[in-house]
């Protein structure tokens, strides 16, 4: 009890300051909300002794194009909160258990916050995330205690670790996106595979994120920071003649937009994949080989990436008490659950070199690990590719 | 400067060429290949793209939650392979297959664009439908013969058709502040836990090409405006009050004054319904308002006239034998008809002028004084009905069945509001019941049509009253679901109102969800049953309510 109403003297004072300094109605109401969250330890036999709250205001503008055309483009706004409670004492508390944030009741509060942000709408919502998540606390200690009582325990590691209470309220910027402009950029930029009939689907998709964060706690955190994100993805697919799915891709991106690559060196990145993938049609298949390879700079820092990297990564994240990835860390991994993948931010893992390219699949860690081998390729089921049946459109009526 | 150059050329190559010329010439050409060189060689393809644009708008407590535009083409495509004897989509034992690829396609009319998105997909859709003919025809060696030996496919004309679907204009500042001074009113009802005021302007429109020969560029606009308020009681149950309003435009919405009064109306029943007692499992005689018969008939009569589920050997079969019998009171007909848009200065949801084969809407009798005459036709025969009447269709991305469109009851057996009550008085003395119950709003119902499950529905009421005998007024109750079986349930129908009412919604099965409407005058049900509503047991928030008041906004 000594140590929940310490966390809350010292929440008080620090936001006070914060205050001070920041007129900002989401921080206030944050603030006004945590206060509150004191009186749930009337309520449960297991007070709570840390409570945090986590906002995330991210502007999003998505453009996706193929061949020339606009296929969506799409400007939204999230804002997404985030309420963590744990109950008991960091010694033992209701987080990293399976069943944790397994919550059995009905949830009133909304996902995200209005786009209209007040004082009242933030409290509001808070308040009754705060109530879902007590009751899903409340829930899952009672869980995890009588699960426990059924396992022998070879380490005995406290739940949640002391942190430094950081204050950081940093401006919020907002860089005014030309939309329009982009749009026709991208469209024109996805008409460059229009000059590769050996290429069956292409598409380029792009993204401009601009995302602020806040985060407050009962140990006295106080954090707003910006965070932003732009990314073009282009992706192109097609079959050989013996069925082999091909694929390439390539990924450009910048925390900032106005440093975001010239047109031209998209232009010249897209050119690249789309010649590269022309070529892969005509290449021979690739054998099975136990042998020296030169790996360049980029797939070398994949292949440590696949190798080292991805696993723990997925491990914490698979961890009940672990920060839920945000908005814009999600695109950073390229929607693939963190790590690099050929199809997402890393198009061109797993290629060799173009002047001997083979067609083969990605080399793939587990094959490195027990076997030192390639993977072997891949065809998709002995399929033959569309133009067995029908004359890619490129061909005009005479293709057959 | 060679790219520049191509991509000059492409630009001038859109601006010469619509969708629906990109969707006929690339039909010819894959159609004529695939027919020289495919085994089995389809006899039948058709393209459909929707194009949809929405702008939704929501508010909640007093501020804007959310609002957003979206525009989107889909791109659907048929390929019937074999013969319209036998084809790819025939139906073994409820499997039923999809294998449109519900793909999003270029925005604008670009045609190397959309060509190649169509070759990719058609490729894709042939091998599965090729597949899939082997695999009936090896199901036929293996299994007893199907007591419904209709073709898949019947012939129909071909239909050629041009309308301009125009856009809807909203005036986006003027919503977004109507949304919020409405729902600003629902922050007075303390408890309201969650609101949302939901405004969507839809403009949709159905590019259709087939291989013989029809040509559709048709659709309609939808405007809505949905007003939900969320609370819980005191023993944990969740309780919703809800007002809906469904129009084909802006005009047909209702005006400002109306709709507010609606919000403070959903505001006022939730708080009704959470000091309301808990109504105990009940069987007893009823009155169905118009909009909750609507349902009622949906789920229990209109799902189990939908043609492709009485060639289904999986299906319950409900009203399968009965053409020529009586399934309803004599006194009924119900009619399903997509060419009504209004009925009694209200727009109808399930209004269309084709239906998604392309087939010219018709109003459909299908019970006449009681007696079953059809049923709802797509272009899959069954026996004894061998052309559609309209009714197959489908969400963009879903493949076609038989669905509803305007579910219309007409009675001749019409009373007055004031008699249907008396005679529902004298029903509760006839039965010694303590009460009748009367249900005024209803939001939502289902049913189960297949054999392995239960052919038994269900009605979700929002306002459930009881009705004493005794004189005094009417009591609000919460937590009662109407259940029953279909056949039982239509033999208890003994009057009607003069006065239809119009629930208009959005129906979901296996063709997605579509628009529709149920219209009906009030029912006196000599018996109904509900039970009681699976119920939350966790309890209201714990803290109070935080007070809006800690410094400017």
């Amino acid at each position: 009890m000594r140590r929940w109403l310490a966390c809350f003297a010292a929440t008080s004072a620090l936001l006070s300051v914060a205050r001070a300094q920041d007129n900002d109605v989401v921080i206030r109401a944050m603030h006004d909300e945590l206060e509150r969250a004191r009186m749930f330890r009337v309520a449960s036999p297991d007070p709570p002794y840390y409570v945090e709250y986590e906002i995330e205001d991210a502007d999003v503008v998505a453009i996706n194009a193929s061949l020339g055309a606009l296929i969506s483009e799409n400007h939204s706004g999230i804002k997404v909160p985030s309420v963590r409670v744990r109950l008991g004492t960091p010694a033992f508390d209701n987080a990293n258990y399976v069943f944790s944030d397994y919550f059995t009741g009905t949830r009133m509060d909304p996902a995200e916050l209005p786009l209209d942000t007040t004082y009242g709408t933030v409290r509001q919502i808070l308040w009754l995330a705060t109530d879902r998540a007590f009751k899903t606390a409340e829930e899952g200690i009672g869980r995890k205690r009588s699960a426990l009582k059924n396992v022998n325990l070879t380490e005995n590691l406290p739940d949640y670790s002391a942190a430094p209470a950081i204050q950081s309220v940093s401006a919020i910027r907002r860089t005014p996106v030309d939309e329009a402009a982009w749009k026709n950029r991208i469209v024109k930029l996805s008409g460059i595979f229009a000059n590769y009939p050996a290429i069956d689907s292409s598409g380029i998709e792009f993204q401009t994120i601009q995302g602020t964060t806040y985060l407050a706690n009962t140990e006295g955190a106080n954090l707003r920071y910006s965070e932003d994100l732009t990314f073009l993805r282009a992706r192109a697919f097609t079959q050989a003649p013996d069925g082999m799915v091909l694929r390439d891709a390539e990924v450009f991106h910048s925390d900032e937009l106005s440093l975001f690559p010239s047109e031209l060196d998209l232009k010249r990145g897209i050119t690249a994949v789309a010649d590269e993938l022309t070529a892969l049609t005509k290449a021979p298949v690739g054998e099975t080989y136990d042998g020296p390879v030169l790996l360049e700079p980029r797939a070398a820092a994949q292949l440590f990436a696949q190798v080292s990297g991805r696993q723990p990564q997925d491990r914490a994240q698979a961890g009940a008490g672990a920060r839920p990835k945000r908005a814009v860390h999600a695109q950073r991994a390229g929607n693939q659950g963190g790590g690099a993948h050929p199809a997402g931010l890393d198009g061109r893992c797993g290629r060799s070199h173009p002047n001997r390219m083979a067609r083969a699949a990605s080399i793939r860690p587990l094959h490195l690990r027990h076997g030192r081998r390639k993977a072997p390729a891949v065809k998709s089921g002995g399929e033959g590719g569309p133009q067995d049946l029908s004359a890619h459109p490129y061909a005009g009526d005479e293709g057959l | 400067v060679k790219f520049f150059q191509l991509f000059l050329a492409l630009a001038a190559s859109a601006a010469a060429q619509t969708l629906p010329q990109i969707l006929s010439d690339e039909l010819q050409r894959n159609f004529t290949i695939l027919k020289q060189k495919a085994d089995p060689a389809p006899y039948y393809m058709a393209y459909a793209v929707t194009e949809e644009e929405t702008e939704i708008i929501s508010a909640s407590l007093g501020v804007l939650q959310s609002k957003g535009k979206s525009h989107s083409r889909t791109l659907d495509i048929t390929i019937r392979v074999g013969s319209p004897q036998l084809d790819n989509y025939h139906v073994i034992r409820g499997d039923r297959p999809r294998f449109t690829p519900g793909a999003p396609i270029a925005l604008e009319d670009v045609p190397i664009a959309i060509r190649q998105r169509i070759w990719l997909e058609t490729d894709r859709t042939y091998r599965l439908a090729a597949k899939r003919l082997i695999d009936i025809k090896t199901n036929a060696q293996v299994k007893v013969a199907a007591k419904d030996n209709s073709d898949d496919f019947s012939a129909e004309p071909p239909s050629v058709h041009e309308e301009n679907v125009p856009r809807l204009k909203v005036n986006e500042e003027e919503w977004t502040n109507r949304l919020r001074k409405w729902s600003a009113e629902l922050s007075k009802y303390q408890g309201v836990l969650g609101s949302d005021i939901s405004f969507v302007a839809r403009r949709e429109v159905k590019y259709l090409v087939t291989t013989e020969g029809t040509r559709l560029e048709n659709g309609r606009t939808f405007a809505s405006i949905t007003i939900s308020a969320d609370g819980k009681a005191t023993d944990g149950m969740d309780l919703q009050a809800s007002q809906y309003f469904q129009a084909q435009t802006l005009d047909g919405l209702p005006k400002p004054d109306a709709i507010e009064q609606a919000v403070n109306k959903a505001g006022t029943d939730l708080t009704k319904l959470l000091a309301a007692p808990i109504v105990e499992p009940y069987v007893g005689p009823a009155i169905l308002s118009g909009a909750a018969a609507g349902v009622f008939f949906h789920e229990i009569f209109g799902h189990r006239i939908e043609g492709h589920r009485q060639k289904d050997e999986g299906e319950g079969q409900t009203f399968t034998a009965s053409v020529g019998s009586s399934v309803l009171p004599s006194f009924l007909s119900v009619v399903f008809d997509p060419t009504r848009s209004r009925i009694g200065g209200v727009e109808l949801n399930g209004y269309y002028t084709y239906d998604d084969e392309g087939v010219k809407a018709r109003p459909v009798t299908l019970v006449d004084d009681g007696i079953l005459k059809t049923f709802l036709m797509s272009r899959s025969p069954i026996q004894g009905f061998d052309h559609s009447n309209g009714h197959g269709r489908r969400q963009a991305g879903a493949e076609i069945v038989s669905r509803q469109s305007n579910l219309i009851v007409e009675s001749k057996k019409q009373v007055s509001e004031t008699q249907l009550r008396a005679m529902l008085v004298d029903e509760i003395k006839k039965r010694n019941k303590p009460y009748g119950l009367y249900f005024q709003q209803v939001s939502s119902g289902f049913t189960m049509t297949q054999r392995r499950g239960l052919q038994a529905f269900s009605v979700v009421p929002l306002l459930v009253y009881r009705v004493y005998a005794d004189g005094r007024p009417d009591e609000l109750v919460r937590g009662a679901d109407i259940v029953g079986t279909p056949l039982a349930s239509f033999a208890k129908i003994e009057a009607t109102s003069d006065k239809a009412e119009v629930f208009n919604g959005y129906c979901g099965a296996e063709s997605g969800s579509v628009p529709v409407s149920a219209v009906s005058p009030a029912l006196l049900v000599s018996e109904i049953e509900i039970q009681k509503k699976d119920q939350s047991q966790d309890r209201p928030p714990l803290l109070p309510r935080p007070e809006p008041t800690g410094g400017t906004e």
